[in-house]
């Protein structure tokens, strides 16, 4: 959607403050950086057509980081210095995330330099400009933050590309009790085999009837609470970094989770028993034994949730 | 109500994942980019938009990994960045008195009341200081004209003393004023000469001009009889004699009295001088010294004189010494000391550098660890006088012991 004229100059304007506050402004004035902001404000005020006022405007542009926009389009129009700063105050950044993510250290220095190349712009569109990666940042969040996000984006473009499934999880303590009691020998808590084809193909309509029921109750979650079991269950993410996503506390997380549990409970069970037909004691049978086919008894798993509640007061309480 | 969280659906849900990671949601089109991820991160964003990228993420698998990923590489940064909601870089107006208070104003301000309070409290340090040295000072100046004073009273005994051991007529006599009287009365004797020219040299060498030039006024005349008429008659009856000393007596006890008030009021200018007088004075007697050594002193001229002569000559000479003394008398030097380039003149049994002021000393005893630390050029002067010692060095007054 074009910026309309009096979006022009309420983003002129706060161009104007943009350049005044920022520490080193490197000589840009407010038409570049006015220029720079406009995509920025249609990509996230005026999308879908939506409208925003002058002062909604003003205040999008004030929360920009001031030096790291000024610095990386200083760079974008070739200011050698600009350059020299941003390679001097972020190859250490781009270095760690790339270290973290690559599996040794000649695979991160790689992944590094291509960082910097994608930055720079060693290809050139059809205009004859370089392709620059920089031009996607909007200042709205950190230069650093950004750097790691495209780093962690080539990462998973790259592994993406390697294997068909990204596992980037690790196995959580009920799964290393669950292999364990599938070992132990007095088959305790081992999961039931059956022998018969009739009872093969029920275990597999069951499983089934229970994967639609609770893709179903997934689906029926609000976004948030979506993402939330999401980031928790499949991207193994703790319950403080979900916290600090979402910009609440720990505690705060962790009742959403509880709700959301209860919530997909309710609605798988309505799925179950009308959807597929169901009685209360098969669904609540089929659970018990779906615990009970990870291979952990009760009272494992009991000590295991005392424990890790305990780690996570002692970790909220700032002790670890 | 209390949640409980869900064991069975916790089983369930890991499960799920573990037999299909990506059954769950099917992807939107398009993907957020890094900078909608990093702002998402860094709750960068408006809220409006904010529900749109939420729901994107909720069901879109590739993008909510890379996120997961950003977050994990380094969860320190996003959460930093998240716990600090955004706020309006431009500060809303805050009233004047909130400003002062606002950080960082309230360091300044706080930074300008330390910088302001140190200033008074240095201010008020340094003029008690000052107002002690004064007081000090004052003291050491206050002692002078008590010690003149007193040297005034020593002069007439000194002499007394000489002018009995040299005349007949004058015996020992306690006071000028007694001499004079006597002298007034015994008129024609043989000594009268003698007393007045004594009287005269009293007067003369009595005391620094300014200050007992009034004693030495009365002292001439005190009975109103021309002294220079040794032969004259007295002509006030012999029993006003008694009444009139003692009222001479009160006269000069109330002329001390304003002597030693205007001494008070001229002390602040005489601290100033009292370097130059103290060494013209030492000069001259270092110079009557020397005069009296040299072949046409006073002493060479007495040898050469008569008896009468040599006895006035003698004692206007021991006067004019005892003058000298007596100037300097009330700082009670004896000759002064030079070491080290500076000049130290004895005082109640120390020996003290002229360029000390009376300002406050450090005490250091010789042969202890601190004296050893002292400098070298100081510990000589030290050594050179000798006894104990106020020396000024380098700004600071030490009184070695």
């Amino acid at each position: 959607m074009a910026v309309a004229e009096k979006h022009r100059k309420a983003i002129n304007e706060a161009a104007a403050r943009l350049i005044s506050r920022a520490g080193n402004a490197r000589g840009l004035g407010v038409d570049e950086i006015g220029v720079r902001v406009t995509p920025s404000v249609e990509k996230y005020l005026l999308r879908d057509g939506a409208d925003a006022t002058v002062a909604e405007i003003g205040s999008f542009v004030d929360e920009i980081h001031a030096d790291d926009l000024c610095l990386i389009v200083a760079c974008e129009l070739n200011d050698e210095k600009a350059w020299e700063d941003l390679v001097a105050n972020y190859d250490g950044v781009v270095k760690s995330a790339a270290r973290k993510i690559a599996a040794n250290s000649e695979d991160a220095d790689d992944l590094a330099s291509s960082i910097w190349a994608e930055l720079y712009g060693l290809k050139q569109g059809e205009d004859g400009k370089r392709k620059t990666k920089l031009a996607y940042y909007s200042g709205r969040g950190s230069l650093g933050g950004w750097l790691r996000a495209i780093i962690s984006q080539m990462a998973v473009d790259r592994f993406r590309k390697e294997s068909r499934m990204v596992q980037i999880d690790e196995p959580r303590e009920f799964e290393n009790l669950a292999e364990e009691s599938s070992n132990n020998s007095n088959g305790s808590a081992v999961v039931s085999h059956a022998e018969n084809p009739e009872e093969i193909f029920s275990e597999k309509q069951s499983s089934k009837d229970v994967a639609e029921s609770l893709a179903e109750a997934v689906a029926s979650l609000e976004a948030e609470d979506r993402l939330i079991l999401k980031m928790y269950y499949f991207d193994d993410l703790k319950l403080k970094d979900i916290a600090a996503v979402f910009g609440y506390h720990e505690a705060t997380a962790s009742r959403k989770l509880v709700r959301v549990q209860n919530e997909i409970r309710k609605s798988v069970e309505k799925g179950l028993k009308t959807r597929h037909g169901w009685s209360d004691g098969e669904v609540k049978k089929h659970l018990a034994d779906t615990a009970a086919g990870l291979g952990i008894s009760f009272e494992k798993m009991f000590a295991v949730l005392i424990l890790a509640a305990l780690v996570q007061d002692l970790v909220m309480r700032n002790v670890l | 109500m209390e949640l409980e969280f869900d064991k069975e659906i916790d089983a369930l849900l890991r499960k799920a994942r573990q037999d299909s990671p990506a059954v769950l949601g099917t992807p939107p089109a398009g993907h957020l980019d890094a900078d909608e991820l990093a702002a998402f991160a860094g709750n960068a964003l408006p809220d409006r938009t904010r529900a749109f990228y939420i729901a994107h993420l909720a069901d879109c698998d590739a993008c909510r990994k890379t996120l997961s990923g950003f977050i994990t590489m380094n969860p320190e940064a996003a959460a930093d960045a998240a716990s600090v909601s955004a706020e309006p870089v431009i500060a809303t107006k805050l009233p004047w008195y909130k400003r002062l208070v606002a950080m960082p104003n309230l360091a300044y301000t706080m930074g300008a009341l330390v910088v302001m309070f140190s200033g008074i409290i240095g201010l008020l340090v340094y003029q008690n200081q000052m107002a002690s040295r004064s007081m000090q000072t004052a003291r050491i100046t206050s002692q002078e004209p008590s010690r003149e004073h007193e040297s005034n009273e020593e002069e007439p005994q000194n002499f007394s003393n000489a002018a009995s051991t040299n005349s007949m007529a004058n015996t020992a006599i306690g006071s000028p004023i007694e001499s004079v009287t006597k002298s007034g009365v015994e008129v024609g004797s043989a000594t009268a000469p003698m007393s007045n020219s004594s009287v005269s040299t009293t007067s003369a060498a009595a005391a620094p001009p300014s200050t007992t030039a009034d004693q030495a006024k009365p002292v001439d005349n005190p009975s109103g009889v021309p002294m220079n008429e040794p032969n004259a008659p007295v002509k006030q009856p012999a029993l006003a004699a008694p009444q009139l000393v003692a009222k001479e007596k009160d006269a000069d006890d109330r002329r001390e009295l304003e002597d030693k008030k205007s001494v008070a009021k001229t002390e602040e200018n005489r601290v100033i001088t009292r370097n130059d007088e103290l060494s013209k004075m030492d000069a001259q007697a270092q110079n009557n010294n020397m005069r009296d050594q040299s072949p046409g002193s006073n002493s060479a001229k007495m040898r050469s004189a008569g008896p009468r002569q040599v006895q006035s000559q003698s004692q206007s000479a021991q006067v004019t010494m005892d003058g000298a003394d007596v100037s300097t008398a009330g700082r009670a030097v004896s000759n002064p000391k030079n070491a080290g380039g500076k000049k130290f003149e004895f005082r109640d049994g120390i020996w003290y550098d002229t360029a000390y002021t009376g300002q406050s000393k450090k005490d250091v005893k010789r042969g202890t660890e601190k004296y050893i630390r002292l400098d070298s050029g100081l510990r000589n002067i030290a050594d050179q006088i000798g006894g104990t010692v106020v020396v000024v060095w380098n700004g600071q007054a030490y009184k070695i012991k």
